[in-house]
């Protein structure tokens, strides 16, 4: 590899290596523009002039490669700095001064510039700057606005349209001074990846209007966390104010989501941010106990209902006080001996109620309100349940692809205390997102971070593991070990474990929505001749809770946690979980389900807490707590210890890191792995099935680039 | 549009100018015309590019780059195709040898193009025509036909064999595609900007493949070349490295305003009295030699040679030749403000010293001539200059400061009379407030 020295440094880069990204290896920030590492080099901004020796002019850095040993490099001789001092004061002349009332003030780069290379007066001394009358504000497409006056023309964000987004959004009109960014007539950015042309924008020319006026940059605490919003597990910085997120960024990560994340996972703070904005506020008489209420408008799926549940309200920072609640301040009719038959219960569904008028208002005006009580109550009453009902029916565990690797492993171990084999994860499925990166990109489908993780701590049903391993070992293949994914979404996965005879039926029946992941798992059982097992064990899996009527034969439902997928918000579905006896709800929203429970509990959103994540590539990435739960909410990790010592004092006082290492070192999936040693950049997981995705899930982006 | 030759001089390039019968394919013929193609054709393409070598045919398009040189650039071998652009956009201001060239003897530059794709060995030429020459255009066209239906080009190129199509593409009236890699980025359908070098065109031009561009007139002289060698060419003009014919463009306060052919190298005072001398008698002021983003030359300098190396031992170049003659009533001020409004109106936008640079200039020179200039401004012109040249994208921001650099060189007087007087000293209209001028 050739040598290079800059400022007397000296380092070795590989051949083709541009001189600023070899400057930065040496230890020295060439000021740039228009230069980005995944955009093709324009050579624009003319900020990054260098001196190289022999060369009679300066070089642009961005567009100077190191091919071959000797070439020296000064970035801090006079004739630079006046350079530099020079394209400041012409990229200044006509910028607006206006940094207070600016809304990229604090994070851009022509102040931070200005700063270190510019000059603290102007030269420029007319009664007018170049202005756009009337381009201040400019919709380029939902969710980014132009404001023309700031551009300082680096086509960074032409080019991501081009090359990156493939879409070709956007281009440039008229020329010289009057150069302007702009959409073509007809046209809006509308992509995926839109809003990444605002964090690529180094001023303040493209504002995302989810963000913009928002809050001060520079008021924002920043911390690296993962996006929730998809399985492909984008690296993102969550920056809050107060533990109240303001947005998501994304954060580099080469093997992810390299530059780039999606909007849809951007808008997902929105989750967690908790002002209520859906009819029906957290805590009122009319929304707790009555199923089929709030009116989440529209059917499960549809765009209102994700809209809806991305807005749904934190239900016990608003309540003010920990709002357990718990069976005896919600006496149901089912509970006791006296419960009433199965018929009267179901004459309380919506549909019944509905029919009967004044039903749902009869049953609310008998119940009482909901009464606060400590942790502690709650998960005695939690623990009560699970030693006493199993008599009168199954015990069911209903995990979620939004549970953290380590709450998973702590989630199966409960079934194993309680000597349920029923735990499952519930999962849906999203649009399609993808995620370029230098591999190609990262596709995702399921509209949750870890449903890969969750089964690989266990949260399968034991038969199914059982008829996994059966399977295998008639195929021939390797017993495979505990912890193993029986099947994934998508029909692309379970290739290393699934009997291959099963995994077109499989494919098929995961095309029918989010749990169809069970019906293919049944049917690839039922295709190795388990279908018995199957039957009369996996009723009680996410697929049967969700749409079948397993809930109303389950004596303890427990819910972990509550925001498992849109089905937590659909009247329907929260109907039908609630048939159970006793129904247990993790949950950091107040949503509908979190509302029917007889024991809600209120935990840490991603952002309070910390875990690991498992991609849909099978790579395992770690995660920190940006801010401390609000109220008494707590993370499920800590809950989940603290219910199992109940049982087994090992399994007291455990945090995330504790739980992954006690979890790496029993599971063969992550065996070698430490919490302390996961790489920033995550670690992969040694799998067959991991082995099998690549191939049906990074694809090659188009061919975009220009110039060619 | 004359033409005149001086006495002794035998006109090369212009030798069918005022013969009509040249633009047919027949008439062309009978002046032995397409000998040269036959003639290369039967050598080897290395031998022609090393024939143009020797003949020291330097570009007259403005760079004055070794015309030889650029065709050895090219790859050799098979592989991806390669291209021929003839710059035919003539944008500079006071520039208009190319178009007589293409409007009288349009065969002369197609082939041109062919001995020069057969030294290359690229199979296509893209003519960039500037989109104002329609006239010219139909003429070329026109001719192309010709050659097509006479089998000059197409599959077989006089029946060698090899293959050539030639097509005219019409540019849309921009300066900036007159520089190559803006013009093959107009060419491929994109925004006319130019490109970042390297990779240069030889390598990368033309739809990602190797391209050769050269000028209208460089092309023209090649044919004179190959029939009559290399000695002939070298014979002619003012050393080693100045040789061959040149047309030159004179305008301005001049007598007879048009295109001259002469041996490289005439003197200017020489040329100034091909072109009948100063008009009614005026005294000479200035001279930009090579078009507008030539230095400004003072009377001082008339006994100059228009050659590459002497003009640019003067600070000047001489660019595409476009000699452009003033007499004493005119202000310098005003005149380099309305090239600077040219230059900020024609740059692209890419790069941030052109970009905001061509637009600052405007600005204070339209001040100075106002009578609203300040004291410090001059320096401020030079300041902004110098932060200019040498550090854009391409040569537009230089050829952008080379009117104004010399202005505050060598017409201090003038500007700082401009600042002090508060008024432009030379009775006319106030300069163009509405834009025009």
């Amino acid at each position: 590899m050739p040598k290079v020295t800059i400022d007397a440094r000296t380092v070795e880069v590989e051949a083709g290596t541009n001189l600023i990204d070899a400057a930065f290896k040496a230890g020295v920030h060439i000021p740039h523009y228009c230069y980005h590492p995944r955009l093709s080099v324009v050579g624009q901004c003319r900020m990054c002039l260098v001196k190289i020796d022999g060369m009679p002019k300066l070089q642009a850095g961005c567009a100077t490669q190191v091919m071959k040993d000797g070439m020296v490099v000064h970035t801090e001789l006079p004739e630079v700095k006046e350079a530099q001092q020079g394209m400041m004061e012409f990229l200044l002349i006509n910028h607006p001064l206006d940094c207070p009332i600016c809304d990229q003030a604090g994070e851009c780069g022509l102040q931070d510039y200005a700063f270190k290379h510019g000059v603290a007066y102007s030269r420029f001394q007319f009664e007018d700057k170049r202005t756009y009358p009337g381009r201040e504000r400019i919709p380029l497409g939902a969710n980014v606005l132009l404001n023309m006056n700031r551009c300082i023309q680096c086509t960074r964000c032409i080019r991501f349209t081009q090359e990156i987004a493939g879409t070709g959004d956007l281009g440039f009109f008229h020329r010289g001074a009057r150069t302007e960014i702009g959409t073509f007539p007809g046209k809006h950015l509308d992509n995926q990846l839109a809003t990444c042309v605002v964090d690529i924008c180094p001023v303040g020319a493209l504002t995302s209007t989810r963000f913009r006026f928002a809050e001060r940059v520079f008021y924002l605490d920043k911390k690296p966390s993962l996006c929730t919003g998809c399985e492909v597990g984008c690296n993102i910085t969550i920056e809050h104010r107060r533990g109240v997120i303001k947005r998501y960024k994304p954060r580099f990560n080469p093997d992810v989501n390299d530059y780039w994340m999606c909007d849809y996972g951007r808008a997902t703070f929105e989750r967690y941010s908790g002002a209520p904005k859906v009819p029906g506020a957290p805590g009122t008489p009319e929304v707790r106990g009555v199923p089929g209420t709030p009116e989440v408008p529209g059917v499960p799926g549809t765009p209102e209902v994700i809209i809806a549940r991305l807005t749904a309200p934190r239900l016990w920072r608003d309540a003010g006080s920990l709002g357990v609640a718990t069976e005896p301040m919600r006496p149901r009719p089912n509970l006791g001996p006296e419960a009433p038959s199965k018929a009267g219960r179901q004459a309380q569904s919506p549909a019944a109620a509905a029919a009967t008028p004044g039903g749902a208002a009869s049953r609310q005006a008998a119940a009482p309100a909901p009464a606060p009580v400590s942790w502690k109550e709650a998960l005695d009453a939690v623990a009560r349940h699970l030693r006493s009902r199993s008599a009168e029916g199954a015990i069911a565990l209903l995990g979620s692809g939004f549970l953290t690797t380590e709450e998973a492993y702590l989630f199966a171990q409960l079934a194993e205390v309680a000597g349920t084999p029923h735990r499952s994860v519930a999962v849906d499925l999203g649009p399609e997102r993808h995620i370029p990166n230098l591999q190609g990109g990262v596709t995702g489908r399921e509209a949750a971070p870890n449903r890969r993780g969750a089964e690989l701590a266990g949260l399968v049903p034991q038969a199914i593991q059982a008829a996994t391993a059966a399977t295998a070992a008639t195929a021939g293949s390797t017993t495979p070990p505990m912890g193993t994914p029986v099947s994934t979404a998508g029909g692309a996965g379970g290739a290393g474990t699934a009997a291959s005879g099963a995994a077109a039926s499989g494919g098929a029946a995961a095309e029918g929505g989010g749990n169809g992941r069970g019906r293919a798992a049944r049917a690839a059982h039922a295709a190795v001749g388990t279908a018995a097992v199957v039957a009369a064990v996996d009723a009680f899996d996410a697929d049967g809770l969700l749409h079948g009527d397993a809930a109303a034969r389950c004596a303890v439902l427990v819910v972990c946690d509550s925001d498992f997928g849109d089905g937590a918000y659909d009247p329907v579905i929260v109907e039908r979980l609630r048939r159970a006896q006793v129904l247990i709800v993790f949950g950091w929203a107040d949503s509908p389900l979190a509302q029917a429970a007889d024991v809600a509990l209120p935990v840490a959103t991603h952002a309070e807490k910390d875990g690991t994540f498992v991609n849909i590539e099978w790579r395992v990435q770690r995660f920190e707590r940006a801010f401390p739960p609000p109220g008494q909410a707590r993370p499920t990790v800590e809950a989940l210890s603290e219910l199992l010592a109940r049982y087994d004092a090992r399994w007291a006082n455990l945090a995330a890191p504790a739980v992954f290492d006690r979890l790496a070192a029993e599971l063969p999936a992550f065996a070698g792995l430490a919490w302390h040693q996961i790489p920033a950049t995550g670690a992969p997981l040694d799998l067959p099935a991991a082995r099998a995705v690549p191939a049906s899930h990074v694809q090659a982006p188009e061919d975009t680039a220009v110039g060619i | 549009m004359a033409s005149a030759a001086s006495g002794a001089f035998e006109p090369v390039l212009t030798r069918n100018v005022g013969n009509p019968a040249a633009l047919t394919l027949d008439g062309y013929r009978k002046g032995g015309g397409y000998e040269g193609l036959a003639k290369a054709l039967k050598m080897q393409p290395d031998a022609v590019i090393d024939e143009v070598k020797r003949s020291g045919l330097r570009g007259r398009g403005g760079a004055g780059f070794s015309a030889g040189v650029k065709w050895s650039f090219i790859p050799k071998g098979k592989g991806k195709p390669k291209y021929l652009v003839c710059n035919a956009d003539e944008s500079e201001p006071g520039t208009f040898k190319d178009r007589l060239l293409m409007e009288k003897d349009p065969h002369q530059l197609i082939e041109g193009c062919a001995i020069c794709c057969w030294a290359v060995q690229a199979s296509t030429t893209y003519i960039y025509i500037r989109g104002e020459y329609s006239f010219a255009n139909a003429v070329m066209e026109q001719a192309i036909k010709e050659a097509y239906q006479a089998g000059i080009l197409g599959d077989s190129v006089l029946g060698s064999g090899f293959k050539l199509d030639v097509y005219m593409h019409q540019g849309a009236g921009a300066y900036i595609c007159g520089e190559e890699t803006g013009m093959i980025e107009s060419l491929e359908g994109k925004r006319g900007q130019p490109r970042v070098k390297p990779p240069f065109p030889a390598v990368v031009g033309a739809f990602g493949a190797p391209t050769v561009i050269n000028n209208v007139e460089t092309l023209a002289n090649v044919p004179h070349i190959v029939v009559r060698g290399a000695d002939w060419f070298k014979s002619i003009g003012t050393d080693e490295r100045n040789t061959g014919p040149k047309l030159y463009a004179i305008s301005g306060h001049v007598e007879r305003p048009g295109t001259y052919e002469t041996a490289i190298g005439i003197p200017f005072s020489e040329l100034l009295d091909l072109a009948g001398g100063m008009y009614r008698g005026g005294k000479l002021k200035a001279y930009i030699p090579g078009g507008a983003s030539a230095a400004i030359l003072t009377a001082d300098q008339a006994h100059l040679k228009l050659d590459f190396d002497t003009m640019t031992k003067a600070g000047s170049m001489l660019g595409s030749a476009a000699v452009m003659v003033m007499d004493d009533s005119t202000c310098m001020v005003r005149s380099v403000a309305r090239l600077a409004k040219f230059f900020n109106h024609e740059s692209c936008g890419q790069c941030t010293p052109c970009r905001e640079g061509t637009n600052w200039l405007e600005l204070l020179l339209t001040r100075i001539e106002h009578g609203e200039g300040r004291p410090g401004d001059p320096q401020l012109l030079r300041s902004v200059c110098k932060n200019m040249n040498g550090t854009a994208l391409c040569a537009l921001a230089e050829a952008a400061v080379g009117p104004v650099d010399s202005l505050i060189k060598r017409f201090p007087d003038e500007v700082d009379q401009h600042i002090r007087d508060r008024a432009c000293p030379f009775p006319h209209r106030r300069y163009f407030s509405n834009g025009a001028s």
